[in-house]
């Protein structure tokens, strides 16, 4: 089943290690956006190519999302559910700031059908929080979390960031028991990755900031792993862990290589075998859309050896890997084979696993996966 | 159809490097017309796309010029461009003594240095007439004055009349011109005996087969005759027969005093030895001209491809080469860590890197070196002496009675100051003093004898910081002196990796190891293994160190809009590693092996 995105590209202040298209703008220009990506949707559902897909998920991400009414979204919403094609009751997700959400926002977007509500918490320290340059306090943090219980919202994700400059090994678990005693349904621990071209990049070149050391990131990593698995939740993906069944389907369908459909500036689209972008010029966007014109780009094309060896460095991020049986079905490689030594000798030296016809990372293999993957992309 | 020799002046240009060489050949070649100053690009003469990034000139290049001087007449101006480094100076050789005149360049900035010396002392041994030249001028620290009396004290040539230039600007060329016509004797020779002529180069071109420039000293050349090497005895028949001017031109025939080309269904440039002498096989003339010694290499290194399926590359590569290139050779070989490859023979290190370089570009491959060896004399206990320049070939210590090393005498100039820091260098390097000459107030001359395998590496480099870039080395070779050298290995994750091994002398292994040993411990990345690196004699380790593992090399997010970037930053990754030489598991990266090169 398809999943699709829409991406909100407004938020209340530019994030000092964020990379993504968003920033803030005028009310004229966010409702002005919004009637684009509704206007992107209906375009979208005239496509031919498209017509096919059978979407089981929406998640809306940004940016901040709930920077915008409640009622912008239940009306992207609505705009979605009856303009494709669904599959049963779909997964449907809002990113949302904890400084911008209300109980009654929460309640309303709820009624439209909204069930998961992923909070950017990012920290439970206000060190941590001035450091990630947040617009919130870890009251907010809260406060945000107890509005999304109240408004009865079936599956609530903290997002959270470790590793971020001057953070301790015992602030982060800190940081990670209290969001833990909140009893999120899901939780997103990302080590802060730094990005190019980010003012974090920056100072921490400049050495305004330091970085906690390679061990401390490493004991930070282990003690995610071993105490949310005390905790009761089951990792599902190398950043991401649930409460039993309440892994985000929307995102295992990017690990499981299924198709996917981008909404508004920047979003991108996967649809076999084909990847579009769309500008990530707002202005652009929007005057293409109006003017009945599609926003999005070629990409890429990948070819079948091509989409095999994504889709196993894709399945790989997820503890469950890859079931060789499915894949070998699906792809027409049989993966052992193709890899031939590579794999073994991963295995060998323990940074994969092969056990009941599925090939996984092990713990050793997921805290270097990039060098793991990167001898199979 | 032959040109009256009284109106022929052949002459070559002797510099340093970077003394304006080129830049005098170009300006010359803009006077007389020879090139416009359309076509003129920068260094004309330096054909190789090589030689003008580098700004040298590798092979001897000549063109002949018409010039009409100040008494009316017209004269036919042979310029024959030499090579201006150590590593080509048997090339310069030859080229001088094609020549009955040279202009000696010394750069007004500078003075003379030892290349000059070397050169000039090359041009007197041929008889040349030679004419100073002080270049740069314009430039305002130029002391025309104190290099005219260098000229005069050191070489003991009279600088009254040198002539004062500015190539760059063009400032004095004419009067360049004049000098040649005036001071250089017409060549001698004559068009009826016998053919002798000396080759002074030769390439390969694909369309003409080889193409051999050359100066008729007796005789005339022509089209179709069935000419002789004298050295080895060959004989072909001549294809076309011209002149540079500066692009190809087919004339009659080339008369006593006259330098051009021809060209010969020859396959091999090495068939046409410079130095040698070619004769009419008919009419052959009784004696060679002196001079001709066959090229032999001094220094050695593996060249791998980084990629294995790049050998059979290589290998067409190599052997173009070597057909081009007499003083290149190779022999295939192989190694435990590179896999194949070809231990190849130079005449020097600049001869080293520029065939690197010129494989590297022009045939598009990428290749790893291993460190640049010299050839060492191994007297075996049973009494058999082998040549060995692979360290990795090194027979069993047990097998040994004794290990002989190239010598070299060495001049080094430099200004006094410098002297200090000079020695200290030499010292390090095994030198022994031989002689400390003023050649002037500021300026000494050193004589040192020197093991070769000590300069191999980075002498010349630490020469010139040392110096400031003010000192200038000549050497030749010396002699075989045995010595105390042993064979240092360097394993990694306990796998020796032939291609690291060096031979070093017993006194400085234990440095050496753990010097090499630190500096491939910076240089290889940590990888997702424990890597340990040591240094051995024999079975004795002698340094160690380790590169823990990576811990942690994770992107902490990959979701649908980003995972064509994700990926491509793994594929990049990988690429990486594709740059890099598995020895079992380990990922080695190029520099490791270039990190084998600064001592």
């Amino acid at each position: 089943m398809a999943g699709m995105y829409i991406h909100i590209p407004f938020c209340t202040k530019k994030c000092p290690y964020c990379d993504f298209v968003s920033g803030p703008a005028s009310p004229e220009t966010k409702k002005r956006y919004l009637h684009a990506v509704r206007q992107e949707m209906l375009l979208a559902a005239e496509r031919p190519m498209l017509s096919g897909l059978h979407f089981g998920s929406i998640f809306i991400g940004g940016g901040t999302p709930t920077t915008v009414q409640a009622e912008e979204i239940i009306s992207l919403v609505d705009t979605a559910l009856e303009t494709f094609l669904f599959s049963g009751t779909p997964e449907i997700t809002v990113e949302a700031n904890p400084e911008t959400v209300s109980p009654a926002y929460l309640r309303e977007i709820v009624c439209a059908g909204v069930n998961r509500v992923s909070i950017g918490a990012q920290d439970f320290a206000d060190k941590g929080l001035a450091a990630l340059g947040r617009n919130h306090t870890v009251d907010q943090v809260v406060a945000a979390y107890d509005a999304a219980r109240a408004a009865k919202v079936p599956n609530v994700n903290l997002d959270l960031i470790y590793g971020w400059p001057g953070q301790s090994p015992e602030e982060w678990m800190k940081s990670l028991e209290t969001a833990v005693s909140l009893e999120p349904d899901h939780i997103s621990c990302y080590e802060l990755t730094l990005e190019d071209c980010t003012a974090m990049a920056g100072e921490v070149a400049a050495g305004q900031v330091v970085l906690p050391s390679e061990r401390e990131v490493y004991a930070m990593t282990e003690f995610v792993e071993e105490f949310l698995q005390e905790a009761g939740y089951e990792q599902y993906e190398i950043s991401n862990f649930c409460k039993p069944g309440m892994e985000c389907r929307h995102n295992i369908n990017y690990w499981e290589n299924g198709a996917y459909l981008g909404m508004g500036a920047g979003a991108v689209s996967f649809v076999p075998p084909k990847r579009f972008e769309n500008t990530e010029k707002l202005s652009r966007f929007i005057e293409l859309i109006f003017g009945g014109k599609r926003a999005s780009m070629y990409a890429e094309t990948l070819g079948p050896e091509a989409r095999f060896r994504e889709a196993v460095i894709l399945a790989l991020r997820m503890n469950r890997g890859i079931e060789l049986r499915k894949f070998r079905l699906r792809w027409g490689y049989d993966l052992m084979l193709y890899y031939g030594d590579r794999v073994s000798e991963m295995i060998g030296a323990g940074f994969l696993n092969l056990t009941g016809g599925r090939l996984y990372l092990t713990r050793q293999g997921r805290r270097v996966a990039n060098s793991v993957l990167s001898r199979l992309v | 159809m032959t040109a009256d020799p009284s109106r022929i002046r052949n002459i070559s240009i002797v510099a340093h490097i970077d003394h304006g060489k080129s830049t005098l050949a170009d300006r010359i070649l803009q006077i007389t017309g020879t090139v416009s100053d359309r076509e003129m690009k920068e260094q004309f003469l330096d054909q190789m796309e090589l030689e003008r990034e580098r700004g040298i000139t590798i092979k001897a290049q000549t063109v002949r010029l018409s010039y009409t001087a100040e008494d009316g007449r017209n004269y036919i101006l042979n310029l024959i461009d030499t090579p201006g480094h150590v590593d080509f100076s048997y090339e310069v050789s030859r080229s001088l003594a094609a020549c009955e005149g040279a202009l000696l360049v010394v750069d007004a900035t500078q003075g003379v240095e030892a290349q000059t010396l070397a050169n000039v002392y090359m041009a007197l041994d041929n008889d040349l007439e030679i004419i100073p030249v002080l270049n740069k001028i314009d430039l305002p620290s130029a002391d025309p004055e104190r290099v005219a009396r260098e000229i005069e004290d050191i070489i003991g040539l009279d600088a009254s009349d040198a002539l004062l230039v500015s190539a760059k600007e063009g400032t004095g060329t004419r009067a360049v011109l004049e000098a040649i016509v005036r001071k250089i004797p017409p060549p001698a020779g004559n068009a009826d005996k016998p053919l002798k002529a000396l080759i002074f180069d030769s390439w390969f071109d694909p369309y003409q087969g080889t193409v051999v420039l050359i100066k008729v000293v007796d005789g005339i050349l022509k089209p179709g005759m069935k000419i002789r090497m004298m050295s080895i005895g060959q004989t072909h028949e001549v294809g076309r027969v011209g002149i540079f001017s500066p692009y190809p031109l087919d004339v009659e025939g080339l008369s006593a005093g006259e330098v051009g080309f021809f060209t010969a269904s020859i396959k091999s440039v090495r068939d046409t030895q410079i130095g040698d002498t070619i004769t009419d096989d008919r009419r052959p003339a009784q004696t060679p001209l002196p001079g001709f010694k066959p090229i032999k290499a001094m220094v050695f290194c593996g060249l791998y491809p980084v990629d294995p399926a790049q050998y059979d590359p290589l290998k067409e590569a190599v052997e173009k080469l070597w057909l081009n290139d007499p003083a290149f050779s190779y022999e295939p070989e192989s190694s435990a860590a590179l896999g194949f490859g070809f231990r190849c023979g130079f005449l020097g290190l600049l001869h080293m890197e520029i065939v690197q370089e010129r494989l590297e570009r022009e045939y598009e491959l990428s290749l790893i070196s291993t460190a640049p060896a010299v050839s060492y004399e191994i007297a075996l206990k049973n009494g058999e002496v082998v040549q060995v320049h692979n360290p990795a070939q090194m027979p069993e210590p047990d097998k040994i009675d004794t290990i002989a090393e190239p010598y070299i005498k060495m001049e080094i100039y430099v200004p006094k100051e410098y002297i200090g820091p000079i020695m200290k260098l030499c010292d390090e390097r095994r030198g022994r003093q031989v002689d400390m000459r003023y050649l002037s107030e500021g300026r000494v001359l050193l004589e040192y004898q020197l093991p070769f395998n000590e300069i191999v590496l980075d002498f010349y480099d630490r020469l010139k910081s040392a110096s400031r870039g003010y000192a200038s080395i000549d050497y030749d070779f010396l002699e075989y002196r045995p010595a105390r050298l042993v064979k240092l290995d360097i394993l990694i994750n306990k796998q020796p990796v032939d291609a690291l091994s060096v031979i070093v002398h017993r006194d400085k292994a234990y440095y050496r190891g753990r010097d090499l040993v630190g500096r491939l411990r910076k240089v290889i990345p940590r990888q997702m293994f424990e890597v340990v690196i040591q240094a051995a004699i024999g079975s004795k380790i002698i340094a160690k160190e380790r590169i823990p593992p990576l811990r942690k090399d994770v992107t902490a997010k990959c979701y649908g809009g980003d995972i064509t970037r994700k990926r491509k930053l793994l594929e990049k990754q990988k690429e990486g590693k594709k740059r890099m030489k598995q020895v079992g598991q380990v990922e080695i990266p190029q520099e490791a092996f270039l990190s084998i090169l600064k001592i």
